[in-house]
């Protein structure tokens, strides 16, 4: 992963990125807050796999599905940040997607990606009642604490130990 | 902001018309379908026809130098010679003409003058047929060129365009069709057709049945060099593809085509693409891909929907990958892949890293100010590999020779039909079933050395009726596969379920961008494994 700008700078286009989505959500479906006011999260459907590349022994990979509950939630991959217990951020890669679908346009032509295609690659999606995939590999440090969660902005979802 | 996207951004505040911001050409393609297959597999012909004769002022000083009988020849046409630039003869052209193209340069400078998006003709962009058809707002889907773009502004996106339906809703070939584009020089190399690097192709044959293109060297594209579409009937034959931004030669929705004796080198994606073969179920092959020598390009061949293909005698070396064909694009009639056959190719050596940090740097800038001979990876591809089969059905590998892969000799997964734009649940696993590997050799050099693959079968162990028969290593030592135990054909009936971590390996290659995320983490694709045995 390449960190084009500094640390702090990313995290606040991360931000500002998340504060669009949210406001798009709000102008669609009411709010980033359901109508009970209740805050928009994210939990996994149900436990994700975890997996460690034998190739690669320091990278482990999550993979499961996620619903939303009081509400929808539109997340950019590149915005969710995957944090160690003393809640560093680790190098990472995310993909709302369960198997390897990469994207139709050549990435060598250096234009955006359409809405369309981002969603089918799994760059961005929406998060609501209905499961959707999500997959999450990240690089341990040496001597790092073992991966704990996953950042949305909003709240964080729980890695599994392993 | 990038050269491409700046383009877009300065014509976008030039024409306060534009609804939509449109793309370059990309995988991306207008609404099409296959033509009816009534066609022929077109032959080179040596007589007959009407000659439009293209020439250059050197080409007299050229012509002395070629041997005797070729030069007389030549000197007899260039006293019919009436044309300096290919695309004129092309507008020229009657049904069944043969355009001579004698030695020389061509860089079609008329041509390159269009605006390319052109301004004259973007009311007739329209959605690309993977993507969202209803919401055409900015950023929602891409805008392609419609044939009626193509119509009105043939040289918008390409250098030579020939196209073959005229104004009429057939969607049929009726005017340059049956056309033969050849070189008259002794030898491909002797007519070079010199892309821009900013226009999508150098040639489009786009409805152009029975289209024949022989004897030449083409280069230079931003995408394709030779692109034919929706057209029954082409043959691709002794010509030189080299130094392309993505393809060297692609076939898209088209049927009756012969690839031949080409030599397809340096594009960013694939050397050849005959993507979206007819869908002939087994019964015939569409495409023919005979003697091609595909190699340094990021891959050999790619192939999205690549059906009813036969590939035989080739050689793919020496490439990033050295053949790809696929389930995973939406917008690619003919999905999900099947029926394809390869038989008596050579594949080897494809062991190039196009992913190192030196080339992730320079790839960055726009391919106009890049040095069209380096190779800048369009995808991620797992290096080091020979066959890779993603998403394919009923595909038979038999009798060839694939060895010297650092990684996998060959490699077979299933791909979910979500990805193809399908969302019926009962689709979203038939892919990968009933793929043969017969007979092959694996990790054995042509002089009876070993050379082995790092291990010549990975399989995700999905699906059903993929097997493994009769395949021989060095000396008799054991195929290596991964798992350890392959099912022996005709294999079983019962659909296996994937291994799921093994499939989850795989996402992670998915979020590969040259710009924003160049070594996915997870992902060990783009390191090359160490050579087998070394």
């Amino acid at each position: 992963v390449r960190l084009d700008e500094p640390a702090s700078q990313a995290r606040g286009l991360r931000a500002a990125r998340l504060a669009v989505g949210c406001l798009a959500t709000a102008l669609l479906l009411g709010g980033c807050r359901s109508e009970g006011a209740e805050t928009v999260s994210i939990r996994w459907a149900e436990k994700p796999k975890q997996y460690a590349p034998g190739a690669l022994p320091r990278d482990r990979i999550a993979q499961g599905e996620v619903v939303a509950t009081g509400g929808e939630l539109e997340l950019r991959a590149e915005d969710l940040r995957v944090l160690d217990g003393a809640g560093r951020e680790l190098e990472s890669s995310v993909a709302f997607i369960s198997g390897y679908a990469p994207s139709i346009e050549p990435l060598n032509q250096l234009s955006d990606l359409p809405e369309d295609e981002e969603r089918r690659i799994g760059r961005l999606a929406t998060i609501g009642a209905e499961p959707v995939p999500l997959t999450v590999s990240w690089r341990l440090p040496r001597g790092a604490d073992p991966a704990v969660k996953i950042d949305y902005g909003e709240g964080a979802l729980p890695l599994p130990a392993g | 902001m990038s050269w491409r996207r700046g383009r877009w951004t300065a014509l976008a505040v030039g024409l306060a018309s534009l609804a939509a911001v449109p793309s370059a050409l990309a995988h991306p393609e207008r609404p099409v379908s296959f033509p009816p297959g009534d066609g022929e597999f077109p032959k080179i012909r040596t007589s007959g026809g009407p000659k439009l004769v293209v020439c250059k002022a050197d080409t007299d000083e050229r012509i002395r130098r070629l041997p005797p009988k070729v030069r007389a020849e030549n000197e007899r046409l260039l006293e019919r010679c009436e044309y300096r630039h290919i695309q004129e003869a092309v507008n020229d052209a009657p049904n069944g003409a043969r355009v001579m193209i004698m030695p020389g340069v061509y860089r079609e400078q008329p041509s390159r003058k269009f605006p390319n998006p052109d301004p004259a003709c973007e009311d007739l962009l329209v959605p690309w047929e993977g993507g969202n058809l209803t919401d055409t707002s900015p950023g929602s889907t891409r805008m392609v060129a419609s044939y009626e773009y193509q119509l009105k502004c043939p040289n918008a996106q390409q250098l030579i365009a020939i196209l073959g339906d005229s104004d009429d809703p057939d969607t049929r070939c009726d005017v340059k069709c049956d056309l033969q584009i050849e070189g008259t020089g002794a030898t491909r190399r002797d007519v070079k057709i010199i892309g821009d690097q900013t226009k999508e192709n150098v040639f489009k044959a786009d409805r152009a049945d029975g289209i024949v293109f022989t004897n030449f060297t083409v280069q230079y594209s931003d995408y394709n060099n030779i692109y034919v579409l929706e057209t029954d009937g082409f043959r691709f034959q002794d010509i030189r593809s080299r130094w392309s931004n993505e393809y060297g030669f692609l076939s898209f929705v088209s049927d009756h085509g012969i690839y031949k004796d080409l030599n397809a080198y340096g594009a960013g994606d694939a050397g050849v693409y005959p993507g979206s073969g007819p869908p002939t179920e087994g019964k015939r092959f569409g495409i023919k891909i005979i003697d091609v020598n595909a190699h340094d390009n990021l891959q050999g061949n790619s192939g999205s929907a690549a059906s009813g293909t036969l590939y035989r005698n080739n050689r793919f070396h020496d490439n990033g990958v050295g053949i790809v064909v696929d389930s995973f694009s939406s917008g690619h009639p003919g999905t999900p892949e099947d029926n394809v056959v390869w038989r008596n190719n050579d594949i080897y050596s494809n062991n190039q890293d196009y992913f190192s940090p030196e080339l992730d740097d320079y790839c960055v800038a726009p391919y106009p100010e890049r040095d069209p001979k380096i190779v800048c990876p369009a995808i991620m591809v797992p290096v080091g590999t020979g066959l890779l089969i993603a998403g394919g059905n009923d595909n038979l590998i038999e009798g060839n020779r694939i060895w010297d892969h650092n990684r996998y000799g060959a490699m077979l997964f299933f791909v979910e039909a979500s990805f193809r734009g399908d969302e019926e649940p009962e689709k979203q696993f038939d892919t990968s079933h009933g793929n043969r590997f017969v007979g092959n050799v694996m990790g054995v050099a042509p002089g009876g050395e070993a050379a082995p693959n790092g291990t010549d079968f990975w399989w995700d162990e999905g699906g059903d009726r993929n097997c493994w028969s009769d395949n021989t290593a060095h000396q008799g030592a054991a195929i290596t596969s991964n798992p350890g135990t392959l099912p022996a054909c005709p294999g079983g009936e019962n659909p296996l379920p994937t291994n799921p971590a093994k499939h989850a390996f795989l996402v992670p290659c998915a979020t590969w961008d040259p710009e924003d995320n160049p070594d996915p983490v997870g992902c060990d694709w783009m390191n090359l494994p160490p050579k087998p045995g070394g």
